[in-house]
């Protein structure tokens, strides 16, 4: 995921065709990162499905054995004549035990998986912070230009009805031009930024669902499977058989309910790899070639009369932007 | 028993030490491996990592799933770079600590041996012939203690049934010994030795057991009938249970040994218990013990 930038002022239209390169680059690679979240998600999740599984078909066929054969287990401990019926014999508990483990190595890797999505979600929160600075400079320095363009204005217009002097109104007027174009230039920048904080907040929320599953799915299945296991360990030291048959019962009832926690944290993680990021990366695509055509639009040139009135605007923008954070309570 | 935050580190190091004063022998699961282990589990390498901290109640040995939970730590994926941490500390310093713990934790499994939840080797300990093997089980048991089984097993050839000596000197274990091994971790020595006599051509000359644990310590059940002083402080046992031709007389100096010696024809039993104790549990420990049978070495921590 790539670390949010500090907020930048854009002053010319080249740092604002390369601010807009930027952000492209920025929405792909955070794009990709997200897909890359999101398919090692579903991976992880069904690696720990296929060993739940085994767990669970390990200790049906133990149960399957008692039922058959009763008294099976009572018997690991008796006295057994034949050389190769005691080494044929298998620990039943140690299999288990063993599959156990397996999916219980894949819980800590989902664990830190886990924490790798709300890293992923916090580096997101902070670049929409980051261009919410950055929106908030490119309004201040419009806001700071078309002060600036009024004033020129009048000045122009006073120097205009007395007695001009060509040198001070050829400077004027280079001014003029000068902070129309920052004017201008900002304002482009602010749309851009505008239409990219969206953008980020969709991606931010997309790896915060995914976060969101992923820890729920671990805290959820984690307790469940350490109670199991600790019930299976528990097997070893046993000797009496109804009492393992009864704790192995529990057991499996607590990988079924894993199981089906898994069934449905696999069917939401799904419906993200294969709807809802494909949806987002073609909307996020629209938006960009729509700002793209917006942005070279704002960048025409403008005449004194229209810049007067764009810096009118502007200012109106501002006052109506002051108003509706008055209106928030933030001041 | 869940161990409240604040107790974890004060409790694995002082487990740590007491292991360290008790210094056990090669009877024993090895001290460094458990010294290891017991690092792992401390909060000062692993944070909160692993919590819950728990320990069983009646061994007072850190419990199987938490012990279980270093392997399985060490088996994952998703070592934290650099750059991540970096980042965690500037966003969210709790994730940071838990990046900072899994990075430390998975750095010192990779630096040490330690203690595995099980494990069996094999070696030859005299060619024949009578050719003689040495079979060496460490284990975690489900109530969280360490036990340790040696087998040393002899026979007329390289074939010993359940085990065969290579030419170039290597052990082949029938896989079906650990699974006995397994079955019979904390089931009477006798019960094993019976059952080794029947998969082997030859003898079982010597078959021990070694176990690190109970502890004791304030919140741990004691066996019924002790005096309640002795779970005041820290209590360690190390008791060891030996059956071999190489005993000529059956001695018995464990204080809590269970089942009465009846030593198989042409073998003899010995069957002693190690305690390190703190401070506060000696005078009570030594009183106790002076009321049983038996004499036992009591290491001050």
């Amino acid at each position: 995921m790539a670390t949010a930038q500090p907020p930048i002022s854009v002053s010319s239209p080249e740092e604002l065709v390369a601010r807009r390169q930027r952000a492209k680059e920025q929405r792909k690679s955070a794009l990709a990162t997200v897909q890359r979240l999101a398919d090692s998600q579903a991976n992880i999740g069904q690696e720990l499905r296929s060993e739940l599984e085994a767990l669970q078909r390990q200790g049906h066929e133990l149960e399957e054995l008692e039922a058959t054969q009763p008294g099976l287990i009572d018997g690991l401990l008796r006295r057994i004549t034949g050389r190769r019926l005691v080494l044929e014999r298998r620990s039943a508990t140690d299999a288990l035990v063993r599959r156990y483990e397996a999916v219980s190595t894949r819980l800590r890797t989902a664990a830190a998986f886990a924490d790798e999505l709300r890293l992923a979600s916090l580096q997101l929160h902070e670049e929409v912070q980051s261009l919410h600075k950055e929106r908030a400079a490119a309004n201040q320095s419009v806001e700071s230009a078309a002060r600036r363009v009024l004033e020129i204005e009048q000045q122009i217009r006073a120097h205009e009805a007395g007695e001009p002097c060509a040198a001070t109104l050829d400077d004027l007027q280079f001014e003029h031009r000068y902070q129309s174009q920052a004017m201008q230039v900002g304002r482009a920048a602010a749309k851009l930024i505008a239409a990219e904080i969206p953008v980020a907040q969709q991606l931010r929320g997309t790896v915060q669902d995914l976060h969101e599953e992923m820890q729920h799915f671990v805290l959820s299945a984690t307790t469940i499977v350490d109670g199991a296991g600790r019930r299976i360990q528990a097997l070893g030291a046993a000797a009496d058989a109804p009492i393992v048959v009864g704790e192995l019962q529990q057991s499996l009832t607590e990988l079924g309910e894993a199981m089906r926690a898994t069934e449905i944290y696999l069917e939401h993680v799904g419906e993200l790899v294969a709807h809802k990021l494909p949806d987002l990366s073609a909307r996020l695509q629209a938006e960009a070639e729509s700002n793209n055509a917006g942005t070279q639009a704002d960048l025409e040139h403008l005449d004194r009369v229209k810049a007067r009135a764009e810096a009118e605007r502007a200012l109106r923008e501002a006052a109506a932007r002051e108003v509706e954070e008055l209106s928030r309570g933030r001041r | 028993m869940k161990l409240p935050d604040a107790r974890v580190g004060p409790y694995v190091r002082a487990l740590a030490a007491a292991l360290n004063a008790a210094a056990p022998n090669a009877s024993h699961p090895p001290l460094l491996e458990g010294l290891a282990l017991l690092r792992a589990l401390d909060p000062a390498v692993s944070g909160t990592l692993l919590q819950p901290a728990e320990v069983d109640e009646r061994s007072g040995m850190p419990s199987w799933a938490w012990v279980e939970r270093v392997r399985a730590e060490a088996q994952s994926q998703g070592t934290p770079d650099a750059r991540q941490i970096e980042q965690a500390q500037r966003l969210d310093p709790e994730l940071a600590a838990r990046m900072i713990a899994r990075r430390d934790l998975l750095a010192h499994l990779a630096s040490r041996e330690v203690l595995p939840l099980r494990r069996i080797s094999a070696r030859v300990q005299r060619r024949g012939p009578p050719h003689q093997i040495r079979v060496v089980s460490d284990r975690v048991g489900p109530d969280g203690r360490w036990v340790r089984t040696l087998v040393a097993l002899q026979g007329p050839t390289t074939k010993l049934g359940c085990a065969e000596i290579t030419a170039d000197g290597r052990v082949v274990l029938d896989p079906g010994v650990e699974h006995l091994l397994a079955r019979h971790a904390f089931s009477p020595l006798a019960a094993l030795f019976a059952q080794l006599s029947q998969v082997i051509i030859g003898e079982v000359v010597e078959l021990s057991r070694g176990i690190i644990g109970p502890v004791w310590f304030p919140g741990v059940a004691l066996p019924q009938g002790l005096p309640p002083e002795l779970g005041k402080g820290l209590v360690v046992h190390l008791p060891l249970e030996v059956l071999a031709t190489e005993i000529r007389r059956d001695i018995d100096e464990d204080p809590l040994g269970s089942s009465s010696l009846r030593s198989p024809k042409g073998y003899g039993w010995a069957r002693q218990r190690r305690f390190v104790s703190s401070g506060r549990a000696r005078e009570p420990l030594r009183a106790w013990l002076s009321t049983t049978h038996a004499r036992c070495e009591v290491v001050e921590l």
